[in-house]
């Protein structure tokens, strides 16, 4: 199965259901608990650290969220926008 | 001396100095005192006397320094806790402590009370309770006098003469040294308050040593209450910061910073990594980005603070593979299994001695028999050697202990979480090396017969249970463990196999 951005074209951000879903599964939290306003430390218990683990998990399969910005990121809303605003960046790394 | 002394004489010399910058917060050595005069007043009319604990649930901030040093002048004995601890463990702190007072945020408001008759300190008087996590999963409390968290200071004020006033002929010889190195950076800084920025807890040893320096010693204190590398370095810009001490996972995310080269960090002259020591990799790539020294600290909340230090005269290698050598006053020797002294090369556990050690952990005499013999000596767990040089090199742990982003986490604790559940028969947990924050976290779980578990299950028993840091990256399970001769699981192999796993090998 290809990963969202595998493609060299024109790319879409995966939608907002599919990136909780993924963070949901990496997380290995509830995907109720993934909401929009849910902090990643106070509802998914997931520190900073952690966090960065999770990007880098997801950035091998195609879901890049710039890891610089990683201490900004308080909500599941604030690494949808970031993930968002790379993909609209162009053309993901080789 | 005792810390209220301590504190006298540091505010006392130049009053108008600023000492202390926080966010929009400054204060001069006579404001300082002034607080503390208030504070002192505060604590005293809610009752407050020599030997009452005073547990504070601060982060890095004003309201912190003025309580630590109301409280130690009153005599009492401080108990600095995370603001992010857990309900569970600080209930299990609270009944072990007995604090007459619980500090939050916002709390200690002024009193209109007279001045407090003088209290009756010496330095050997216990002056705070730093907890750390326990090998059997029980937060202990190591016991620190005035004299144990001063003496630490003091030393790093010797090793810091190298460039601030060389008192010697070897000494001026060495910062000749270093200036061929480090050049203008030191001559703009020399004989200069330097300005320490703190970005770490000061619940933690390296915290709260680095806030004493910053203080007590004629310097300034730049604070960050939560770190983040973007607010960290611009910290370092607008305030000249001189020398800048964080763990090594924020270290990490401060060179990993694209723009990092946007910010004017040429005042730094000292880099230093506490909490956990840095990987070499790590240590060079900081030298290289930051054009100045980097010292890997080494100290355990058992030694009030870094035992050893690296200096600017060492070369870059030295300080970023070693741990530098012992700081003035301290003694160190490796030791065999039987606790006998082993020839200069070999590897064995590290013993300690000096002024900085606890007196013993509170209350529980035979934990401190296993570590501190009746010399002085405390035996740290940690393996390693002392090179023909006299430099040291950790080469490992002897105890059961992870490091993850510069926090202690014995195993034990949540292995004994796990096993509280009534599916799980057995856990074994493992710290295995990580990109990310040093190690990670990693249990192995054998199930009760016929039982089955998810992943989301053991993790949600451990959620809210143990604090953040102590939640499982990874969650594995086994039938069987590999096991010794005495029928313990063998960690070894578990730590190889996820290593194995990790590196992208068959399990």
């Amino acid at each position: 199965m290809s990963s969202p951005q595998d493609s060299n074209g024109p790319r879409d951000p995966i939608s907002f259901e599919e990136f909780r879903r993924l963070i949901a599964r990496e997380l290995h939290v509830d995907e109720g608990l993934v909401v929009e306003n849910a902090s990643f430390t106070e509802t998914l218990y997931a520190d900073s650290i952690r966090l960065v683990e999770m990007m880098l998990r997801l950035s091998d399969q195609g879901i890049r969220i710039p890891l610089e910005e990683a201490w900004d990121v308080v909500t599941v809303g604030d690494a949808y926008r970031l993930y968002c605003r790379k993909v609209g960046q162009g053309p993901a790394p080789a | 001396m005792t810390m209220g002394e301590a504190l006298q004489d540091a505010t006392g010399r130049r009053p108008d100095q600023e000492v202390f910058v926080c966010g929009e917060t400054r204060m001069t050595n006579g404001q300082l005192r002034a607080e503390v005069d208030s504070a002192t007043r505060s604590l005293f009319a809610r009752g407050i006397r020599k030997g009452d604990r005073v547990a504070t649930l601060l982060p890095p901030g004003w309201e912190f320094v003025r309580l630590f040093f109301a409280a130690a002048r009153l005599g009492a004995v401080i108990v600095p806790l995370s603001p992010d601890l857990r309900e569970g463990t600080l209930a299990s702190i609270l009944a072990d402590c007995e604090p007459r007072l619980v500090v939050r945020p916002g709390e200690l408001s002024p009193a209109a009370a007279s001045d407090p008759p003088p209290a009756a300190v010496q330095p050997g008087d216990l002056l705070a309770l730093l907890y750390t996590s326990g090998t059997t999963g029980t937060p202990k409390a190591t016991m620190h006098t005035h004299r144990s968290l001063i003496a630490p200071v003091v030393a790093t004020l010797k090793v810091r003469e190298l460039w601030t006033r060389p008192s010697s002929l070897r000494i001026a010889a060495q910062a000749v040294k270093a200036f061929s190195r480090y050049g203008t950076r030191l001559l703009r800084a020399m004989g200069k308050p330097q300005t320490i920025l703190s970005t770490t807890g000061w619940h933690t040893i390296t915290g709260l040593h680095v806030m004493l320096q910053g203080l007590l010693m004629g310097d300034r204190l730049a604070v960050l209450p939560r770190f983040h590398p973007q607010h960290a370095l611009e910290l370092v810009q607008r305030e000249r910061v001189t020398v800048l001490i964080a763990v090594p996972t924020a270290w990490q995310a401060m060179v990993s910073m694209p723009d990092l080269d946007r910010y004017d960090t040429s005042s730094l002259i000292v880099c230093g990594a506490g909490g956990a020591a840095s990987p070499p990799a790590l240590a060079r790539e900081i030298q290289r980005r930051f054009g100045c020294a980097f010292y890997n600290g080494f100290g355990m909340t058992e030694m009030g603070g870094g035992v050893s230090v690296s200096s600017l005269a060492d070369s870059d290698a030295r300080q970023a593979e070693t741990v530098g050598k012992p700081m003035p006053g301290v003694e160190m020797r490796i030791v065999d299994e039987e606790r006998r002294g082993m020839a200069p090369g070999e590897v064995g556990e590290l013993a300690v001695r000096g002024p900085g050690v606890m007196s013993g952990y509170y209350r529980a005499p035979e934990l401190t028999a296993q570590v501190l013999d009746e010399d002085g000596w405390l035996f740290t767990g940690d393996m390693a050697r002392i090179d023909e040089k006299g430099y040291i090199h950790v080469v490992g742990r002897k105890k059961d202990l992870i490091i993850r982003g510069g926090q202690n986490i014995y195993p034990a604790e949540i292995e004994n979480h796990l096993a509280s559940h009534p599916r799980i028969a057995e856990a074994a947990v493992v710290g295995v090396p990580a990109a990310v924050g040093g190690e990670s976290v990693w249990a192995f779980i054998r199930l009760k017969d016929n039982e089955a578990m998810s992943v989301r299950e053991v993790l949600d028993h451990c959620r809210g249970a143990l604090e953040i840091f102590k939640i499982p990256s990874e969650v594995r399970f086994l039938a069987e463990f590999p096991r010794g001769e005495a029928g313990k699981p063998q960690k070894f192999e578990l730590r190889a196999a996820a290593i194995k796993e990790r590196s992208g090998g068959a399990t």
